[in-house]
């Protein structure tokens, strides 16, 4: 029970945020912002560092000892503060953009701009899908439409000109539409970290308060 | 002074408190049918063959469990009632603990086995070249760190070491405890506590570990890629669902793959439906909820799981959090949203009443 209110006391303090920015909030921000770097910083050197190096080297060198090149080679990032030497921490960043852009150049390019291509790109009519017709229009309308919007802006030709007053309505149309979707996503998402949150000071904490109070126990 | 308290902010702030807490006292029960891109990853698993494996790749941490810790309650619970052995991992080190959790708590609870009906592989890092290494054929690899070593001990065996030696019962749990780790981490705690183990538990600790190897493991006999798979998913905080995209690219025509986002990613999330890259997303707290509703009415109620989960022994903190964690919020999400619509329309009157005034 102590540390669950210990918990409800913090969580409070951080929602004091929304009346003004106060010290409490502001110390809460330091502390999570602390435990979260020291809780991370053992996390990486005991899951990585421990797991992934030193336990495999010092236990069964032979099999491991290759293990050894790549952490000397990572251990030259340590060389970034000192300005005389900070030339050798442009290896581990030359190999790490290397082996990054050369195993991924060809698999981002397909995911993000060839599949995304095709994935626009659809026949309008598709047969005996109604809704699925309609949903290739939209998309349709909805690129060709930002697109004149954002690229498109003058035109010297007066009959395009004229359609373009129209089709940038629409482009703007739905960028709206898009922005209200992602502002609807990010209400949920905020309000979903609320609740949780609300149901812990009120079930968890008050909740077990109330029972403890009327002799529940503990 | 009235004025300087209850400024714009604290007045929506309240608002919104304020039907937060409403939505968690008032008796409004909010069912949610399955919307088109949850049903898609519903019907794969209703549909699949009992004793197919499926992969999950577990990346939330705290900042993003409220939301995405129920998403994968109801699919793993989804995939136990179906008979759909889980295969987990996480891809950074905060969410891999996480994720022991979620899958050991609800394997309890279902009677599953490790090994054989779920496995976690822990830690798979560095991710890209876990999923390259998953799709190639995965036990070819030959000195590969993120798969290669992981080692499950079975717990029933524990249960009877420490039956039989309670002076050393938290060493052994220490060691049973680095389930999802690898063999090397068991060792050394296990050479680091040899003394106190005495002889004899200390061999039989030691030759387990020697002798079983990822290979052992029944779960993963069949299994030889990303085509053996009733599906792959990322139930992710961050943006690591894309990570799968990217690096499974080679094997779209053999990978099955969707995502349980969180709602703020969900939006960028859709145009990889769009484009099949994947065939569902679950946007957060609604997509769980849609999945948790289904399960509740189609295989077991809420009220049988909790019975379940206290029959396994779980403490009413664990159930509180298990059973309806992604409905029980659902009336306040309700709430929130129609104060934001009223509170968006006022905004909007004002303003044009406010250009009206000015013109």
């Amino acid at each position: 029970m102590l540390t669950t209110t210990i918990a409800a006391l913090l969580t409070l303090g951080a929602m004091s945020l929304v009346w003004k920015e106060n010290i409490v909030s502001r110390f809460i921000e330091h502390l999570i912002l602390g435990i979260s770097l020291g809780y991370g910083v053992v996390l990486t050197y005991r899951q990585i560092f421990l797991r992934l190096f030193w336990v495999p080297v010092t236990t069964d060198f032979a099999a491991n000892w290759i293990l050894i090149l790549p952490t000397l080679i990572g251990a030259l990032w340590l060389a970034q503060p000192f300005q005389k030497v900070r030339w050798l921490s442009l290896i581990p960043l030359a190999m790490v953009l290397g082996a990054f852009s050369g195993l991924g150049l060809e698999r981002i390019m397909s995911s993000y701009i060839i599949e995304a291509l095709e994935g626009t790109v659809k026949s309008l009519y598709v047969a005996g899908d109604l809704q699925k017709s309609f949903d290739h229009v939209v998309i349709w309308l909805g690129v060709v439409c930002i697109l004149s919007y954002f690229y498109f802006r003058r035109i010297h030709n007066p009959a395009l000109e004229k359609a373009h007053e129209y089709t940038r309505i629409v482009g703007i149309w739905w960028l709206m539409a898009s922005f209200g979707v992602s502002f609807g996503f990010t209400v949920m998402a905020r309000a979903a970290l609320l609740i949780y949150r609300i149901q812990f000071l009120t079930q968890d904490w008050i909740g077990e308060l109330i029972k403890i109070a009327s002799g529940g126990g503990m | 002074m009235w004025k300087k308290i209850f400024t714009t902010r604290v007045i929506i702030n309240t608002v919104v408190l304020i039907s937060v807490v409403l939505g968690v006292y008032l008796p409004i029960k909010i069912t949610m049918p399955l919307s088109p891109e949850v049903q898609n990853a519903v019907h794969l698993i209703e549909n699949a063959e009992p004793g197919s494996t499926a992969m999950i790749s577990i990346n939330y941490a705290g900042s993003s469990i409220a939301e995405t810790e129920p998403i994968a309650v109801a699919l793993i619970r989804l995939c136990f009632l179906k008979d759909v052995n889980v295969i987990i991992c996480g891809f950074f080190p905060e969410p891999a603990q996480l994720a022991e959790g979620v899958i050991s708590t609800l394997g309890k609870t279902y009677g599953k086995k490790p090994g054989e009906d779920y496995l976690n592989l822990g830690l798979c890092y560095p991710y890209d070249a876990f999923i390259l290494g998953w799709g190639r054929d995965y036990k070819q690899q030959t000195g590969s760190i993120s798969v290669g070593d992981m080692v499950h001990l079975d717990p029933s065996e524990y249960t009877d070491l420490v039956t039989s030696n309670p002076s050393v019962e938290s060493v052994i749990n220490s060691i049973a405890t680095t389930i999802g780790e690898d063999r090397y981490i068991a060792a050394h705690l296990l050479d680091q506590h040899q003394e106190e183990l005495g002889e004899t538990v200390y061999q039989l600790l030691k030759e387990q570990l020697e002798t079983v190897t990822r290979d052992d493991w029944p779960i993963l006999q069949p299994i030889d890629g990303f085509g053996d798979l009733l599906f792959c998913a990322d139930i992710t905080g961050t943006s690591s669902y894309q990570s799968w995209i990217i690096w499974s690219s080679d094997y779209r025509d053999e990978i099955t793959y969707f995502a349980g986002t969180t709602a703020i990613s969900a939006p960028e999330a859709y145009q990889f439906l769009q484009a099949e890259q994947m065939i569902s997303v679950i946007p957060g707290y609604r997509g769980a909820t849609e999945i948790e509703t289904y399960v509740n009415n189609q295989y077991q109620s809420a009220d049988l799981f909790r019975k379940q989960m206290e029959q396994a022994g779980f403490p009413k903190e664990v159930i509180a959090a298990y059973v309806g964690g992604a409905s029980r919020g659902m009336p306040s999400l309700a709430l929130v949203h129609a104060c934001i619509l009223i509170l968006v329309l006022i905004g909007n009157i004002q303003y044009f009443l406010n250009r009206k005034k000015e013109a």
